[in-house]
């Protein structure tokens, strides 16, 4: 039983345990890296079969978030935490006000909102004993539904790789193959619609195919077909490792930009496109208008300004392809030395010091 | 993963005696490993020191701090303090392991609880280890007294193990006075050396044994008493005997060799396990529970809230005495031995109270908490 050899790794800060019989609680909080504030990650609730695969998952999603944080321009480090437990069983008010109550005594060294298998009225419990909470419907100037925040944010990264590719950051009349038109990838097929793409989209769902076919026009291929789809971009917005090396021999697109996590299978699957000479535009860059739109609630949530930061999704792939070009090295790995240069430097600036408290 | 081998789950080991929360700290920088465990808030803010141990696992050192910070809250409940039970404990060689770095990541990991974990010294560190953390949080106590400590609290345990051996007296023998009563005394370190000053300021028969020899030419430079070798100890005649020194000295073999009605000290652990405390029930021995008789440490450090003073500390040791016969009135009813009786008296007030319930306006607020600047 070794938790300090998995903090060791990567140079977590904090995993706190936290336990309440009568809720029912068993809870992770895992605070990875605070250099540039607290750390902010949502709640996952999930039936986790050992306690250990409940470590292993709050202790990679919590990176995960420093660096999506850092890239993003934040002033928020990574956290992250998760319930052991069945989201149609478990949930209760005592579960999510028990955890609240954990969440309030880190003291804002870590901020909690929705994420798998939690919904806005848990966070709304949660907000019952904490202020620590983003997403909660109470709280003041709740941000709403991320989803066209993330979507928006992706058609600006999108718009930044064709710059570097095609010289133009004007997507008409380009093609777009997008793997899942599901909540996300329907807003961003919308915003490409009204550009003028050419979509041609597969999904799962069948209604969500539907939807895109009869109200944005797409053109509907089998879900294992749109691999196959000779376009210019290729969008990944359904389940993670979809570039893999089955997948990546049959693309047909000279750029990779989509809102899904996790794009690719393996850290090998990165240094593979860039051997296709395909521009990635890495995921948790172009997809963190989602996370930024949630933090802008920090400071009572202004649409306006939550939306300028997200077109910063633009500056931010453009900068990690100057990276990648400086130091050759594949996109992926370019988004990681951003947000660890962006962590050093930030860093180096809090041994100024100041005799009052400033947020964050 | 093959770094995670649980023997019993984290949580497993959490819901055993329903701790509430454990933190796994880590700073690369400093090399700091250390975990912080909150065992029970009922009271008010979880209170316990900081011990620094070369643990060869992480398993030892979470069972260690399991066990300790359990212990805190049982201490702190006995003691009528509004504190609750806490413990850190940090990976490493007290003798060659400490630094500045190390002290202040302690503390900042300390200050990110905010107030609802406040620690001290405890085995492997000392008050001015401390001094390192304080740059970083205030949640502290027993710091030297030139930063703001209560200092040495040997004098207040010594004097709440006084009040305590009186009780015991007045249960076994019918009265608290202690004049003419014979005490063997084991150990005479710091606290056993101020116990036989009262002991023999009221008139108390003492005789005393300690390993070190300089502890002896102490106690017998200032008073006239009967010294005898350490394994002689339990062939003295007496009424009490006092065990000041190693913990488990109340085991199978020394049992049989007790002469006294009355057993009560200011060590810790004293039973080498519970059973030994039902025999001494059996026999007809009367206990006086380890963690409630010598609680004058941690008041003192507790009465350090929210700005310290002597009189209060002292005379929150000197209820030792009621709490004792709370005690001994629990396991009459009950029909429990009195090391049962002290976790039932415990358990009872924290089930009753009701301060955390009632609504007041500040939100969360209990006496134990305090504000430090």
């Amino acid at each position: 039983m070794e938790v300090f050899v998995g903090m060791r790794k990567y140079g977590y800060e904090q995993v706190v345990f936290c336990y309440n019989q009568i809720a029912g609680l068993k809870a992770i909080i895992a605070i990875h890296d605070t250099t540039l504030g607290p750390a902010l990650g949502g709640l996952r609730l999930w039936p986790y079969a050992t306690e250990e695969e409940a470590i292993v998952d709050v202790l990679r999603l919590a990176r995960g978030m420093t660096y999506k944080a850092a890239a993003a321009g934040l002033n928020l480090g990574g956290g992250k935490s998760v319930i052991i437990g069945d989201p149609k069983r478990d949930k209760s008010e005592a579960l999510f006000r028990a955890f609240g109550r954990f969440v309030q005594s880190l003291g804002g060294r870590y901020i909690t909102a929705e994420d798998v298998g939690t919904t806005e009225e848990d966070m709304d419990y949660v907000h019952m004993e904490t202020g620590y909470v983003t997403g909660a419907s109470s709280s003041s100037g709740s941000g709403g539904d991320p989803s066209p925040a993330t979507a928006f944010g992706t058609w600006q990264g999108m718009k930044a790789a064709s710059k570097e590719v095609f010289g133009t950051e004007n997507l008409a009349g380009m093609t777009v193959a997008m793997q899942g038109v599901g909540h996300v990838g329907y807003h961003l097929a919308r915003h490409l619609r009204d550009e003028g793409v050419k979509l041609v989209v597969s999904d799962i769902n069948a209604e969500a195919t539907t939807r895109a076919r009869e109200e944005l026009g797409a053109e509907v291929v089998d879900v294992d077909a749109i691999y196959d789809v000779p376009c210019d971009i290729f969008s990944p917005c359904a389940l993670g490792a979809s570039i893999n090396p089955k997948t990546l021999p049959r693309l047909q697109c000279r750029v990779i930009a989509g809102c899904a996590n996790n794009q690719l299978l393996t850290e090998a699957d990165g240094d593979a496109v860039t051997a296709r000479q395909i521009l990635y535009a890495p995921d948790y860059v172009i997809n963190a208008g989602g996370l930024i739109n949630v933090a802008d609630e920090l400071e009572g949530y202004n649409r306006d300004r939550a939306y300028k930061k997200i077109a910063g999704i633009y500056g931010s792939i453009l900068r990690v392809i100057a990276i990648a070009k400086d130091e050759g090295i594949p996109t992926y790995r370019a988004a990681d030395r951003l947000a660890e240069e962006r962590i050093r430097r930030i860093g180096e600036q809090k041994r100024i010091h100041l005799p009052a408290r400033i947020p964050g | 993963m093959a770094w995670l081998q649980f023997v019993m789950s984290i949580f497993e080991k959490m819901a055993q005696h329903r701790h509430e929360q454990i933190s796994f700290c880590y700073d690369k920088v400093s090399g700091l490993e250390s975990i912080i465990a909150i065992h029970n808030t009922s009271l008010g803010p979880a209170l316990g020191g900081t011990r620094m141990w070369p643990y060869e696992t992480e398993e030892a050192m979470l069972d260690d701090v399991l066990r300790l910070s359990r212990g805190m809250t049982y201490k702190s409940g006995a003691a009528g303090c509004n504190f609750g039970g806490g413990k850190a404990v940090i990976r490493g060689d007290a003798a060659t392991g400490k630094n500045e770095l190390l002290f202040r990541a302690h503390g900042t990991f300390i200050q990110c609880f905010d107030g609802r974990f406040i620690t001290g010294t405890d085995v492997g560190t000392v008050a001015d280890d401390f001094v390192w953390s304080r740059a970083v949080t205030p949640y502290l106590v027993a710091l030297p007294e030139e930063h703001g400590g209560s200092g040495d609290s040997s004098l207040t345990t010594a004097f709440g193990v006084w009040h305590g051996i009186r009780a015991c007296a007045e249960e076994a023998f019918g009265k608290p006075a202690l004049k003419g009563l014979k005490v063997a005394v084991q150990g005479v370190g710091k606290v056993g050396y101020r116990l036989v000053g009262y002991l023999l300021e009221e008139g108390a028969e003492v005789t005393v044994c300690d390993v070190a020899e300089a502890n002896i030419a102490k106690v017998t430079a200032a008073y006239k008493l009967k010294v005898v070798a350490p394994e002689a100890i339990f062939d003295q005649e007496c009424d009490i005997f006092s065990p000041n020194a190693l913990g488990a000295v109340i085991n199978d073999d020394t049992i049989p060799l007790l002469k006294s009605k009355v057993v009560a000290g200011a060590a810790n652990n004293q039973l080498a396990e519970d059973r030994h405390g039902d025999e001494l029930h059996r026999r007809g021995i009367l206990y006086a529970p380890d963690y409630v008789i010598n609680a004058g440490g941690l008041i003192q450090v507790a009465e350090e809230f929210p700005v310290f003073n002597r009189d209060r500390a002292m005379k929150r040791a000197a209820a030792i005495y009621d709490t004792l016969k709370r005690i001994f009135a629990i396991a009459k009813r009950d029909g429990i031995p009195t090391y049962r009786a002290a976790d039932v008296m415990v358990e009872e007030r924290l089930a009753e109270v009701a301060s955390g319930r009632i609504y007041v306006r500040r939100k969360g607020g209990t006496a134990g908490d305090v504000e430090r600047a």
